[in-house]
């Protein structure tokens, strides 16, 4: 056995992280790690690596103890990891980065040696152009890129991957998989926690599934799909039955949102009837037709609910003639590099209105140019009529204009109500804070359990839940949301989603961010579709849906 | 063919470098032959501060650890130096070496303690072991007190002589930072400075590559040390502990470019000739470094280094860097 767990347990204060999970990992064996948001996935590699002792239990490598060795010590027994969220050296350069795992990790002491092989693993991951630029010049994507890189250079024998698929499009997605199906076949003993479920069933050997720090199943895809403990806390049995009651949910009908998936073979993913029926067909079908890459599957898990209700929001839309907040021209970038050419569009009052494009588009800069993150170059933004040139920065959330920032920035050392109260910065928002709290609270009742927890122990779902919760306490008129959903298990999407509609139905302009494209048509009333920094269609979501270049580009159909 | 242009590129990036310095090196063993005593001083300090710059640097520019204790280094170094001197009338260069040792000795027992505290507190940690000593070192009886002690005269070396070993402290200490940077626990040092848990998770002992800068620092600090208490004559706590040596370091730094080999040789020069500049102006002379330093901080934060080195490529590349971004419009169009 070249990995085993027996009885780990780890609490953090009363709330038990990790209880009494046993597993093993062979030699050459890859085991995916499944489970929903805060099952305790992470928890389990940081104490596998040694970054925290474990309550209880024990933890080989090799037959060796590894439990209470050093962080240091266990990596550089042949222990390679990845972050969920990247860990680079901002200041050294990309193969310098790969070069300290190779000569700490791999115990060599070369520098040459170190950086031909850095360059060989910068080839293999397609970062070599990037090779000699700082790493904390990097975008996100090429950061998740150098994550994997910089475990590979420590040469390890056993490598332990945590989301390093979450938030790439669909042919980066296929790249990943080419470079993990090649470590597989050279004999890498893999531990990997992935949402994208094509890249978790097509890798995994065996899989093993966490719900609330308990070990709920284990077995290859099929048997473990088969657990009715499993599809539960995938699905959640409460969702479903609420949407067997009528009542409307918020992104039904989300059939595979990346072509990859939708290609999957025999996945009935906007089936009728219930989550759990669709869900656990969806299953079998991935399971028994054997799609190598686990494609039907991922595409019943990125469709949960299904196709009943239209969302209250788009039903009736109050829409006003004025625009609140109108981009007019508008060119921006950074420094020699132009993001944004000559981008105009017009978001109306109680809307809830859909940005789309993949990644590198130019969303995120698209929602920097409004709040002033980066300046304009050209063209004008009005909110409300005034031109934002005229306002600072901090003036923005007086205006009532919020947003809640990718990447879930939250304050880790304040708690979860220090972080909310934080959100009414504003004198406006100061005054109603107390209301506001319960309006929050209402919306996301978990986290008022947690409201004296620190944000740095809440589970990735339930930091987006804050991110937004914050985002309101500032009493926006016009809030923007960027990519919500990003790393999420469909199950607290649908969470959020529901929360989303809530928001706009309570008279909150929205703007929305997404990847996933089909929930967000499914959401919004109007969409723009944006590419190479142009805004290349728009229109009505249901306009979109219908536009044969639209899908043929977006769908794959 | 791409890698081996770069690859010569850089060697000769590295041997105009190295031309450089030898230059100034040569320059600078001149300066007792050609130069007058007034010349000799400013140099010999020059030397001092750019060992402490460099040491200091160690630490902060490369390994993250912001210190204010490098005076205890500095005057442990000296005491010791001077008072094996005395006492036990053993020469200079032994005496000198237990200097060093004696500061190694300090910064290995308070390390632990130490490195439990991370980033301001670090820095504050350090700052209040330096003061300590210096309260503890005026008020010891033994060691002279307030008072300090005298080194002994007649084995005493002449300035020149002295102005040679300040050249050998503060070149050995330049090369000493150029090995360590490209050697394996220079990788493990800047490792630990951007990323401290991903250092960790790669295989880097933090403890122990901490603890390897920490001592190279207390060694640099601590030769310094003993040799200004030579250079000297006399030394007493309040001059020789005063927390003005670190601060000096840390300016020629931020100045000079942190971060960096050339940086602090850099801002040594500036910060050495703005002190002699306004030499009859102490006063303003602080106020100024300190516009210097807040002005550096905000617009340059490479430091003046950082500054050339942008000024450089602006006048060398500008041609091409317009021929690119000429190309990029016009495809941009198309």
């Amino acid at each position: 056995m070249m990995l085993r767990l027996e009885n780990v347990s780890k609490s953090f204060g009363a709330v038990a992280a990790i209880s009494d999970v046993s597993f093993a990992v062979q030699k050459g064996e890859v085991l995916g790690i499944m489970g929903p948001n805060g099952a305790g996935k992470t928890t389990l590699f940081n104490l596998i690596m040694g970054e925290f002792p474990v309550d209880r239990g024990t933890i080989h490598f090799d037959d060796k103890p590894i439990h209470g060795l050093s962080s240091h010590e266990i990596a550089a027994m042949g222990l390679g990891r990845t972050y969920q969220i990247p860990q680079p050296y901002r200041g050294m350069t990309v193969v310098e980065n790969l070069m300290v795992g190779d000569m700490f990790g791999g115990k060599h002491a070369s520098l040459s040696r170190a950086r031909r092989r850095a360059y060989e693993i910068l080839d293999r991951v397609g970062l070599a152009d990037n090779a000699e630029k700082l790493a904390g010049s990097l975008g996100l994507l090429d950061l998740k890129r150098l994550e994997l890189a910089k475990a590979l250079a420590m040469n390890p024998r056993l490598l332990l991957l945590d989301e390093i698929a979450g938030g790439l499009v669909e042919n980066e997605v296929v790249v990943l998989r080419d470079i993990l199906d090649d470590l597989k076949k050279e004999g890498v003993t893999m531990l990997v926690i992935e949402h994208v479920m094509g890249i978790l069933f097509g890798l995994s050997d065996r899989i093993v599934v966490l719900n609330f720090g308990q070990l709920i199943a284990q077995g290859t895809a099929k048997e473990v799909m088969e657990e009715p403990q499993v599809i539960e806390a995938y699905l959640g049995t409460a969702h479903a039955a609420e949407d067997r009651d009528g009542r409307p949910a918020s992104g039904p009908s989300v059939a595979a949102a990346m072509p990859a998936a939708s290609a999957g073979s025999g996945a009935p993913s906007s089936a009728a009837g219930t989550a759990e029926e669709a869900a656990s067909a969806a299953l079998k079908g991935a399971a028994s037709s054997g799609a190598p890459d686990g494609s039907a599957a991922s595409a019943a898990f990125d469709a949960p609910t299904p196709g009943t209700a239209r969302p209250a929001a788009s039903a009736a839309p109050a829409v006003s003639a004025q625009p609140l907040l109108e981009v007019v021209s508008v060119t921006a970038g950074y420094d020699k590099f132009i993001a944004l050419f000559d981008v105009s569009l017009e978001i109306y009052e109680g809307e809830i209105t859909g940005l789309i494009g993949v990644n590198g588009a130019g969303k995120t800069s698209l929602i920097r140019a409004i709040t002033k993150g980066i300046p304009l170059m050209g063209g004008a933004v009005r909110y409300k009529g005034i031109d934002l040139a005229t306002v600072e920065a901090h003036k923005l959330a007086e205006l009532g204009i919020s947003q809640s920032i990718e990447g879930r920035k939250i304050f880790p050392e304040l708690t979860v109500l220090e972080n909310l109260e934080l959100g009414a910065y504003n004198k406006r928002a100061r005054q109603r804070r107390k209301q506001t709290l319960r309006e929050v609270f209402d919306l996301f009742p978990i986290l008022e359990e947690k409201k004296n927890q620190l944000g740095t122990l809440l589970s990735g779902g339930q930091q987006q839940m804050l991110a937004i919760g914050r985002a309101l306490m500032s009493l926006p008129d016009f809030l923007i949301l960027d990519e919500v959903s990003l790393g999420l298990a469909p199950v607290v999407i649908d969470q959020l989603y529901k929360a989303i509609v809530e928001i706009n139905r309570r008279g909150t302009t929205i703007l929305l961010v997404e990847q996933s494209i089909q929930r967000c048509l499914d959401t919004v009333h109007r969409a723009y579709v944006i590419e190479h920094g142009r805004i290349v269609l728009s229109g009505s979501a249901e306009e979109l849906k219908n536009n044969e270049e639209f899908k043929k580009a977006y769908f794959g159909v | 063919m791409d890698k081996q242009l770069r690859q010569l590129k850089t060697d000769k990036k590295a041997y105009g470098k190295l031309a450089g310095l030898l230059g100034l090196a040569a320059f600078l063993l001149l300066i007792p032959v050609i130069g007058d005593s007034y010349a000799e001083l400013f140099f010999y300090l020059l030397f001092i501060n750019v060992a402490l710059a460099q040491s200091w640097n160690l630490l902060a520019g490369y390994t993250g650890l912001i210190s204010l204790g490098h005076a205890a280094f500095f005057g442990i170094g000296a005491y010791t130096t001077a008072l094996v001197m005395i006492w036990l009338k053993w020469p200079f260069f032994v005496a000198l070496i237990l200097g060093a040792a004696a500061s190694m000795l300090f910064a290995l027992i308070v390390s632990r303690p130490i490195f439990r505290l991370r980033g301001i507190y670090f820095t504050i940690g350090t700052m209040v072991l330096a003061e300590a000593l210096r309260i503890w070192m005026i008020n010891w009886e033994k060691t002279g007190g307030a008072q300090g002690v005298n080194l002994p005269l007649e084995t005493a070396l002449s300035y020149t002589t002295m102005y040679y070993i300040a050249f050998v402290l503060a070149a050995a200490s330049v090369i000493t930072l150029a090995v360590i940077l490209r050697s394996k626990i220079g990788m493990g040092l800047r490792a630990i400075r951007d990323n401290e848990r991903s250092a960790r998770n790669s295989g880097v002992n933090i403890y122990r590559t901490k603890l390897t800068a920490f001592l190279i620092s207390a060694l640099i600090t601590g030769l310094a040390g003993g040799i200004h208490a030579e250079y000297s004559g006399t030394i007493e706590p309040y001059s020789i502990f005063s927390i003005n040596w670190t601060l000096t370091a840390l300016v020629i730094v931020i100045v000079g470019g942190m971060g960096t080999i050339t940086g602090p040789i850099l801002g040594a020069f500036i910060v050495g000739l703005l002190g002699e500049f306004l030499i009859h102006y102490p006063t303003i002379h602080l106020i100024i470094l300190g516009i210097i330093l807040i002005a550096v901080i905000r617009f340059f934060p490479g430091g003046l280094r950082g500054a050339l080195v942008t000024l450089y490529r602006l006048l060398t590349e500008g041609r091409s860097a317009r021929k690119i971004a000429g190309n990029q419009s016009g495809a941009d169009a198309k």
